[in-house]
């Protein structure tokens, strides 16, 4: 496993941040999903040491986080979310500073730097001050950091943001290939959703703090598969009815508009019997769930609604 | 174009097992304070050599001529002895002061300011790895201007010298000068670190760096009849602290262990300071 946490628990003052939070994150591209706030950049932190952990244990790369962490840190990879760029510095000193940092030899880190920033695109910029970078630029500098020493596990925190929409399909595009060529774990953390879909394959949502849900990101999805937007003419309580005898779960989204879940192992012929029998005209019935983001705004209303 | 040109290769090199990151800090900050302040450290380095010069001049004088020459007489007091050396390390505060300014007031200030210390403290690097190599920054700007000279003047007089009895006798001047240098370092280069710290700029953390050095010393020499004022004077209590590490006489009335103990509280002060505002990550609560 690249990371196990186990009732891991960090807090700032009375805010919990992340609340006893237990979940592995297998060897590969794992998105850590949460809207803002919900503990993402905390839980990445503790990981690295950066901020206090309150109570529990983790692991990154067998090695405990409370008593290994200079041995970790040399081998993970840590892009963060805030600009941190080291100033005076040109991108090839900034860079090469981090592998040596990292343990490399000055003329190793030297040569690696001007190869992660051609790169991530930057080798014209090279030898600009760091402090003079665009936006766009600022991230794949960040970037080109993590990666200077060969990292086994990378930790990206919000790695488009900020990028225009070119720069986040180069950015996205770069980190895919770093997941499928060589053997490097990815951590993703993010709030933009199709960044995730494009280059996990596994997500770990968290909400409020805590795991709300982990898996496969097509094992998630699936497993909305059968919920469908439907709009009706006619007797919409007696289609409801039958419906619901059948064991799905209705909700109203607006006039002549229902959202439908189908039971497990049945298809939409459920749905078109129900509309013969109770002598409906079906205008529309198109799959609520389409995307990642359908699914995880599904699971935090979900979760809402539990803590209600 | 293209954010990469070519795929992602794994680097087969080998990493230091206990990189010495310190080290690593510390050099790249020497370059990086050159590169941004590098007229004004030339001609400082050039103001703080003149004493240097006239002081390689007495020795040479003093050891050739003799001291019992019309023209070494002419010069009140010229003898190559403890309070020599002691006189031109302690003669350069004004410039430490200045060098420090100009290498440490933006040392922390500035990386705080674009977030840089989590790119520190997400590589194998600890606190006290991060204030040792911006220790080594400012050690290594002040000593150019203190120790690297103290001793020069030393070996000069050694080797102008026509036997060892220079050197049987006051052997042990380097050390006093390596050790009120490392004090001088130690005090003035924390203070400046946590100003730098604390401060919201360079700018400001420069200022009131200036502020404590020179208003208790100011008010202590308003108030010459309370002589236990100079305690609160941090230049003051070097000066005493100094004239202890030589051997030669208390330039003040108070006791140097008041004087010594002052010093302690600043270390202790800046050390709080620095542990305060050296965090990782800032913490939006």
């Amino acid at each position: 496993m690249s990371v196990t946490i186990n009732n891991f628990t960090i807090t700032y003052g009375d805010v919990t941040a992340v609340d006893n939070m237990t979940v592995v994150f297998p060897p590969g591209a794992t998105g850590l999903l949460g809207v803002n706030g919900a503990g993402k950049s905390s839980l990445i932190k503790g990981l690295l040491g950066l901020v206090k952990i309150s109570s529990g244990s983790a692991s990154i790369l067998k090695y405990d986080v409370s008593t290994q962490q200079k041995l970790i840190r040399q081998l993970i990879g840590y892009m963060p979310e805030d600009d941190c760029l080291i100033p005076g510095l040109t991108g090839l000193d900034m860079v090469q500073f981090a592998g040596e940092l990292c343990g490399m030899s000055k003329e190793d880190a030297r040569e690696r730097a001007h190869e992660v920033l051609f790169l991530v695109g930057l080798e014209e910029a090279r030898y600009r001050r760091v402090e003079a970078y665009s936006s766009g630029m600022r991230q794949r500098i960040k970037l080109a950091q993590a990666l200077v020493h060969d990292p086994k596990l990378l930790f990206l925190d919000e790695p488009t943001s900020g990028m225009d929409p070119k720069g986040r399909q180069e950015m996205l595009d770069l980190i895919k290939t770093i997941t499928s060529s060589v053997d490097i774990s990815i951590i993703l953390a993010s709030h933009i959703l199709s960044d995730v879909e494009r280059t996990c394959d596994r997500i770990v949502i968290i909400h409020r703090g805590a795991l709300a849900r982990q898996g496969d990101i097509h094992g998630i999805k699936g497993k909305y598969s059968g919920s469908f937007t439907v709009r009706i003419d006619g007797d919409k309580e007696k289609f409801r009815k039958i419906l619901e005898e059948e064991k799905c779960e209705i909700t109203p989204s607006g006039k002549n508009l229902l959202d439908i879940t189908l039971p497990e192992k049945q298809d939409t012929d459920l749905i078109l019997k129900a509309a013969h029998q109770s002598d409906v005209k079906l205008r529309k019935m198109v799959p609520s769930i389409q995307s990642l983001e359908d699914v995880f705004v599904k699971l935090i209303k979900e979760d809402d609604d539990a803590h209600l | 174009m293209p954010i990469y040109k070519e795929t992602y290769h794994n680097w087969y090199g080998r990493l230091k097992e206990n990189p010495l990151t310190w080290w690593v800090i510390g050099k790249t900050g020497i370059k990086l304070v050159m590169r941004k302040s590098k007229a004004l450290m030339i001609l400082i380095f050039i103001a703080s050599s003149i004493p240097f010069f006239i002081k390689a001049v007495q020795i040479y004088l003093v050891t050739k001529v003799g001291e019992s020459s019309q023209l070494v007489q002419g010069i009140k007091g010229l003898k190559i002895n403890t309070e020599f050396f002691s006189g031109f390390i302690q003669g350069q505060m004004f410039f430490v002061i200045i060098v420090i300014i100009l290498a440490g007031a933006g040392l922390i200030a500035q990386e705080r300011k674009y977030k840089a210390l989590s790119v520190y403290f997400s590589k194998p690097v600890t606190f006290w790895d991060y204030i040792g190599g911006k220790f080594l920054i400012i050690g290594f700007y002040a000593s150019l201007i203190t120790l690297l000279p103290g001793l020069i003047l030393f070996m000069v007089k050694v080797l102008l010298s026509s036997d060892l009895t220079f050197l049987k006798t006051y052997y042990w001047i380097p050390l006093s000068m390596l050790a009120y240098v490392i004090l001088l370092i130690t005090i003035l280069g924390g203070l400046m670190l946590a100003l730098s710290s604390a401060a919201k700029g360079t700018g400001s953390a420069a200022v009131i760096f200036i502020v404590i050095l020179m208003f208790p010393d100011i008010l202590s020499k308003i108030l010459t009849r309370i002589p236990e004022v100079g305690i609160f004077s941090i230049q003051s209590s070097l000066k005493q602290t100094g004239a202890f590490f030589f051997g030669v006489e208390l330039p003040f009335d108070f006791g140097v262990y008041w004087g010594a103990l002052m010093l302690v509280v600043i270390i202790f002060i800046s050390y709080l300071i620095l542990l305060r505002k050296i965090q990782p990550t800032e913490v939006i609560k």
